[in-house]
């Protein structure tokens, strides 16, 4: 099956088949869904009463003794007790729902898109490979992830997962006082696939946000560094900044019609993933804030509306893959 | 004499040294342009190695072919003579894509290993001698730039800097191949 055929709508029709395939794993999470909701209906009544008790209790203790400290502390208890019959009520229900949720039926879903590609939701690509592709300028000091897709998609072995790499920067104030904050250095999309042509060196594409802030000016300064490749589109240079370490290579890699396709990407994923090439693999950089690959706990299980959505954000993953058309083998890399 | 030697010693080293920077800019894009040509060179001689394989694979199946197998030798030999031009470099492109494609009615053929690893070794040769000649015309058009622009223009023509051509498709390689059988 070629990957264009998997793209097709039919895929995403043919889940409607799924709960009459696999009934009994439908109702198994609808009714696991449904003990989490009322344990948590019963969380919230508990937390209600329990809140209510406190707080009459602190006002009593105000009134009589006509000094906030013992309500404060009296507070402080309440909380406490609430949040621990919350978890003794609830425990880890909710994330063994998603869990389950995740690992069942998105792999199955992931199945009957691409049968070569495996769903890890827990596992994700590693900081080291990250810092490989070089396109990530800064010390990462928190780094984590989820939902790893790995295998063949057409000819193509490929791999990508969500991952977020953070930096910690301390500022201290004029009076002495440090203050920590984490800054996001990378979060959104890591994919990494085997390119179909044979080369060594490295090519590095960027926005091109000097040039499209100041033009001319812009394209003179980044000049400077050397290893800036011109190209031939102007539409494409507006857009992009390339580096590379071999000129004639940068070239045989971006040909006229892997620039067209790049272009049709932005126009598909906003003007700031990154892709670089480097030792035969390209890897591509989408930065995004919300989270994909997700189940939402206020939806039935049976609901498909959740797999559909798995399915759509799968699928759009996986076109880069076809509009950077990776996987028409016509070189020596079969 | 002192504020006098100051006067002329400062605007005179300043104007050398940007002399010296401009100067030593159009060598740079000069080499660059020498050196993106000798790339392509380096990929004609590979397409030009890869040719007698081809020219034997498809002899064994497809024998008849003769003239135009005799052609695609002669516009080998034509290509590897010292100073060949870049006709004759497109006339044995045309040839081998002719051959190529004349190659794909012989299912036997289609079906060789040898023939199909040949097939995307020239391909691969092709797109190689493409991003060459790109290369190349790129870093003749930064050198054209640096001789006719001011005032790096007044230092290219005190030094002699001549233009340098680029490299455009010919004619005959813009329209299709006709292939007949």
């Amino acid at each position: 099956m070629s990957s264009s055929d998997q793209n097709t709508p039919d895929t995403l029709r043919d889940l409607a088949n799924l709960p009459a395939e696999m009934a009994p794993l439908f109702q198994s999470l609808e009714a696991m869904r449904q003990e989490y909701l009322r344990k948590k209906n019963k969380a919230n009544l508990i937390s209600l009463i329990v809140g209510l008790f406190g707080l009459f209790a602190a006002l009593a203790l105000f009134a009589s003794q006509g000094h906030p400290a013992p309500g404060i502390i009296g507070g402080v208890v309440v909380l406490v007790i609430i949040i621990i019959s919350r978890y003794l009520i609830l425990g880890n229900l909710l994330s063994h729902y998603r869990s389950e949720f995740k690992s069942q039926l998105f792999t199955q879903v992931t199945r009957r898109i691409a049968p070569e590609i495996e769903y890890q939701p827990e596992i994700y690509r590693s900081e080291e490979d990250l810092q490989n592709t070089g396109l990530i300028n800064s010390r990462i000091d928190r780094y984590s992830g989820q939902d790893y897709f790995s295998g063949k998609y057409g000819s193509t072995q490929m791999g990508f997962s969500e991952v977020h790499a953070e930096r910690r920067e301390t500022t201290r104030d004029s009076k002495g006082n440090t203050r920590t904050r984490w800054v996001t250095v990378f979060r959104g999309i890591f994919l990494s696939a085997d390119f179909h042509k044979h080369f060594q060196g490295q090519v590095i594409i960027e926005p091109d946000v000097a040039e499209a802030t100041f033009g001319w000016l812009g394209r003179k300064l980044q000049g400077l560094s050397g290893d800036l490749v011109r190209l031939e589109s102007p539409e494409f240079e507006t857009a992009f900044k390339v580096r590379a370490n071999d000129q004639v290579e940068a070239r045989y890699l971006l040909t006229p019609t892997m620039q067209e396709r790049l272009l049709e990407m932005r126009n598909t994923w906003g003007k700031n993933f990154m892709i670089s090439l480097n030792a035969g693999w390209i890897h591509v950089l989408i930065p995004k804030t919300d989270d994909w690959f997700e189940c939402n706990i206020d939806v039935a299980a049976t609901d498909l509306s959740q797999l559909q959505t798995f399915a759509s954000e799968l699928l759009r993953v996986l076109a880069i893959i076809d509009t950077l058309d990776l996987n028409t083998r016509l070189w020596t890399k079969t | 004499m002192r504020e006098l030697l100051l006067v002329i010693g400062v605007p005179t080293l300043l104007l050398l040294l940007v002399v010296a920077i401009m100067y030593n800019t159009l060598i740079n894009r000069r080499n660059q342009v020498r050196y993106a040509f000798s790339c392509i060179d380096v990929q004609l001689k590979k397409r030009f190695d890869l040719v007698p394989n081809l020219v034997e694979t498809v002899k064994g199946y497809a024998a008849h072919e003769r003239e135009l197998l005799t052609s695609v030798t002669q516009a080998r030999e034509a290509a590897g003579r010292p100073g060949a031009s870049w006709t004759q470099e497109e006339m044995l492109q045309q040839q081998v894509q002719l051959l190529i494609a004349r190659a794909e009615a012989y299912p036997e053929l289609r079906a060789n290993e040898q023939f199909l690893l040949l097939q995307r070794q020239l391909t691969e040769c092709e797109e190689q001698i493409a991003a060459a000649r790109r290369a190349y015309n790129a870093s003749v058009m930064d050198y054209q730039n640096a001789i006719g622009m001011f005032p790096s223009s007044i230092i290219a023509s005190m030094f002699r800097f001549t233009a340098m051509p680029s490299f455009e498709a010919a004619v005959a390689e813009r329209a299709n191949v006709n292939v007949q059988f």
